[in-house]
């Protein structure tokens, strides 16, 4: 057995034994000499517990995997049910193009290379002019009257600024309005990309417009790719993938905007105002690069386009992703999932929280798991709301934001570890599996059966105690929740249990731990009153210590959601904390440093660009 | 190999075409592939990616097309714009600013007004006649226009010869006029095609 070194903060909890429930626990690996250890299944978690273990006795724990993995899974089961992914298989949940991306980008490809060779070879171009010319005057050969006159109109009507700057415009408009930020980015971004594109290609190739055939009908510049049709391309496309749900929806979408393309091809080559080439290359640009944009950077299951009323934070987990959890939770913990369901999702915003429903194992029965689902949309939403609160307050998050959704997950991970450690009642951590390497990932954890919320929960004094002693606990392990609100409260039989431990921080500002104790005297106080739980609280902490929580726990000091029970409680709950306690100076929340400062100078400096940008670009968005 | 393999390594060739592409099409954007400026409106360019077939079919009856002569220093090709019904390209002078003179051709020209100056010939090409707004009218520019069959060329300067008589001198020497027939058999010749309008045969449709 070889092992490395692991990560020293986990040691101790490695060594205990004790933070992981019994299922998670009791794999065995088998030793090469013979020899039997307790392994806590952390194989992937630590590196430094990798440990050389023959395959023969790991494969005698084998357990179903999905059917599209059965070839390896013969080779790569482990104890519990839990499967190795092997090198080059894709994650659960895999970055997917889909058929029709992967062969849109090889049209991009051929096109570039067709482009690369005709401006090397002057032969190439001409016997591509005399097909394109050939192919027009046949068209041109059925002219008449009224189809002539209809061309014009489709023409018109179609590539006009007008329609193209209404559409964009209006697309614009929606996505800001349905705060459909990525969207509206990438539809941006496809929109610049294919214009300028477009324009850089014509430039380069140089195609007049055709020959041998009269022209009916306006045009601009060189002719390939035409420009006036990649615009109406990337427009409708982006329109399609950003304002159309997928299903039934955008499948109209696409056959409207296909139909809608073909229109204008036909009208356009038959006026002679394109070549064919010129058509292609633009449907080419102007589908590739917005399908690619969005299937890529929002693609459906991670960004979907609803228009059911749900918080943007919380991601669909049907479909896809509904699949890809299971098996993840299937070989990465060896749990199997009978059902996954979106919970609590309106006292949710920085995750989507879900309870799994997974099958009996060894020693213990089918129950409920509590799991979160993080994504990087919410690693982002995370830099943001720390940036905010930076500026807007200085030293009231003082924390570094996280850089990758990985690192987000850890962080949880191990702060549910060490509350769970320190003996705060927090639900027993199960680890987090990967669903999409560095972009999904979904902690799972003890679902607290049969608690209610504390809002709901009938409380009393022992719950009073119970409420107490979990701050005082967090106090003595050096810890601080900093997110102490109603719906991170739970009570069964008496007891607070305490949830979401993302915020939780390890030695904490002193300010930081006087807030935790203030928010939960106040959590309680809401259910009970003041002079109550003030007469508690004097059993776990000094007058001092009381008195400088209420000092430091001012507005936004208090989550939201906390702040909201407050307003609609008739009492003045924190007045009546401050004239229990020693009279006490207020701890100030602002905090002006150089870091504040050159934030607040770089997010405006970002601002005026932005605006900048977005004015400079102006001809081209509209 | 399962099918999952082979979709990840579908999804990396994707990709890696995807770079390939895009390091295929910006090298050639920026790499010279593309012709200057002035190449593309030079009187003596050879280049396929020059404007002028294309001008030709702007304005299909102008037997003349307006094209730049040598630039001296100082002088430099701000841009072109070919539409139908109209060409343009225009100079920019490291003294007269952006957009210091202008070419435009278009199919004919409103003279009224304008005083008439003496006659010019191009060679291989039809007699042009010029006309020339009095500069009290456009202080403090100058507008030239050249008429032929089919055609008119407007040359606007941002200056005048009383306001800058050395760059007036300069710009003068500009403007040059290459013939539609150079076009229409160069096309015929190397794809076998018809620039249809002035000088070619009639066209289908």
């Amino acid at each position: 057995m070889a092992c490395g070194k692991g990560p020293l903060y986990l040691l101790p909890v490695i060594l205990s034994g004790l933070d992981r429930p019994r299922s998670l626990r009791n794999a065995e690996l088998r030793l090469p000499d013979g020899g039997r250890q307790e392994h806590q299944s952390r194989d992937r978690r630590t590196p430094g517990l990798v440990c050389d273990v023959s395959i023969g006795s790991m494969a005698r724990d084998g357990a179903g995997t999905s059917l599209n993995r059965s070839v390896t899974a013969q080779r790569g089961l482990v104890g519990g049910g839990r499967r190795r992914r092997p090198s080059g298989e894709p994650p659960p949940l895999p970055r997917n193009l889909g058929v029709s991306g992967r062969i849109w980008i090889t049209l991009v490809a051929t096109l570039v290379t067709i482009v690369g060779l005709v401006v090397a070879s002057a032969a190439l171009a001409s016997s591509f002019d005399r097909w394109n010319a050939a192919v027009l005057r046949g068209i041109a050969s059925i002219r008449t009257g009224w189809l002539t006159t209809l061309m014009v109109g489709v023409n018109t009507v179609l590539v006009s600024r007008w329609t193209i700057g209404v559409l964009r415009l209006g697309t614009l408009v929606a996505l800001v309005g349905l705060r459909r930020w990525r969207h509206l980015g990438l539809f941006l971004g496809s929109l610049i990309v294919v214009e300028l594109s477009a324009y850089q290609l014509s430039l380069l190739v140089a195609s007049p417009r055709p020959m041998d055939v009269r022209i009916i009908g306006s045009w601009e510049g060189f002719s390939f790719p035409s420009p006036q049709a990649a615009a109406l391309v990337v427009t409708l496309v982006g329109m399609v993938y950003a304002l159309l749900p997928p299903g039934r929806p955008r499948s109209w979408g696409k056959w409207a905007a296909g139909a809608t393309l073909l229109l204008l091809g036909l009208a356009r080559m038959y006026l002679g105002v394109d070549h064919p080439t010129d058509m292609w290359s633009a449907v080419i640009l102007g589908v590739a690069v917005p399908v690619v944009a969005f299937r890529f950077f929002a693609p459906n299951e991670v960004y979907p386009v609803t228009y059911r009323r749900a918080k943007t934070a919380h991601l669909d987990v049907g479909g896809r992703r509904g699949q890809a959890i299971r098996t993840a939770v299937q070989e990465q913990l060896g749990l199997t999932v009978l059902d996954v369901t979106p919970v609590g999702l309106e006292g949710s915003a920085g995750s989507t929280p879900l309870r799994l429903r997974v099958a009996a194992t060894e020693g213990e029965p089918e129950r409920d798991l509590f799991a979160k689902l993080y994504a990087r949309s919410h690693v982002r939403a995370d830099r943001s709301y720390k940036l905010g609160r930076t500026i807007l307050f200085g030293a009231l998050e003082d924390e570094a934001p996280f850089q990758s959704v990985r690192r987000f997950v850890e962080y949880e991970d191990y702060t549910l570890l060490r509350l769970h450690h320190a003996g705060i009642p927090v639900p027993a951590p199960y680890g987090f599996v990967e669903i999409t390497p560095e972009r999904e990932y979904l902690i799972v954890m003890e679902f607290f059966a049969g608690a209610q919320e504390i809002g709901t929960a009938h409380v009393d004094d022992r719950v009073i105690d119970s409420g107490l002693l979990v701050v005082r606990r967090l106090w003595n392990a050096g810890l601080a929740h900093r997110d102490i609100k109603p719906a991170n409260l739970m009570v069964r039989d008496g007891t607070v249990l305490l949830v979401d431990a993302f915020f939780v921080q390890v030695r904490p500002s002193p300010w930081r731990q006087a807030v935790d104790l203030a928010n939960m005297m106040l959590c309680l106080a809401v259910r009970t009153d003041a002079e109550r739980v003030y007469r508690h609280a004097m059993r776990y902490f000094t007058a001092d210590e009381i008195a400088e929580a209420f000092a430091a726990t001012r507005g936004v000091a208090s989550p939201t959601q906390l702040r909201s029970v407050l307003k609609q409680d008739s009492r003045d709950l924190v007045a009546e904390f401050r004239a229990l306690a020693p009279a006490r100076e207020s701890i100030a929340i602002q905090n002006w440093t150089l870091r504040r400062v050159a934030l607040c100078m770089l997010v405006l400096a970002l601002a005026v660009l932005a605006v900048l940008v977005v004015v400079r670009t102006w001809t081209v968005v509209a | 190999m399962s099918a999952s393999i082979l979709r990840g390594g579908a999804t990396r060739a994707c990709r890696r075409l995807v770079v390939a592409a895009a390091a295929v099409l910006v090298t050639m954007v920026v790499s010279g592939c593309g012709a200057s400026q002035y190449d593309r409106v030079s009187c003596t360019s050879n280049s396929r990616q020059s404007i002028f077939v294309l001008e030709a079919q702007a304005v299909p009856s102008a037997t003349l097309m307006p094209c730049a002569n040598p630039l001296p220093g100082g002088w430099s090709v701000g841009g072109f714009e070919v539409r139908s019904g109209l060409a343009r390209f225009w100079l920019d002078s490291d003294r007269a600013g952006a957009r210091a003179g202008e070419a435009r051709l278009t199919s004919s020209c409103d003279v009224t007004g304008a005083t008439q100056l003496p006659p010019t010939a191009i060679h291989g090409g039809p007699p042009v006649q010029r006309y020339e707004t009095p500069a009290a009218q456009q202080p403090p520019a100058t507008v030239r226009y050249y008429l032929f069959p089919g055609g008119c060329v407007t040359y606007r300067l941002g200056f005048s010869r009383q306001t800058a008589p050395a760059l007036f001198d300069q710009a003068d020497q500009f403007l040059g006029f290459t013939t539609r027939a150079r076009y229409v058999n160069g096309v015929r010749r190397n794809q076998r095609s018809t620039l249809c309008g002035a000088g070619a045969p009639p066209c289908t449709g």
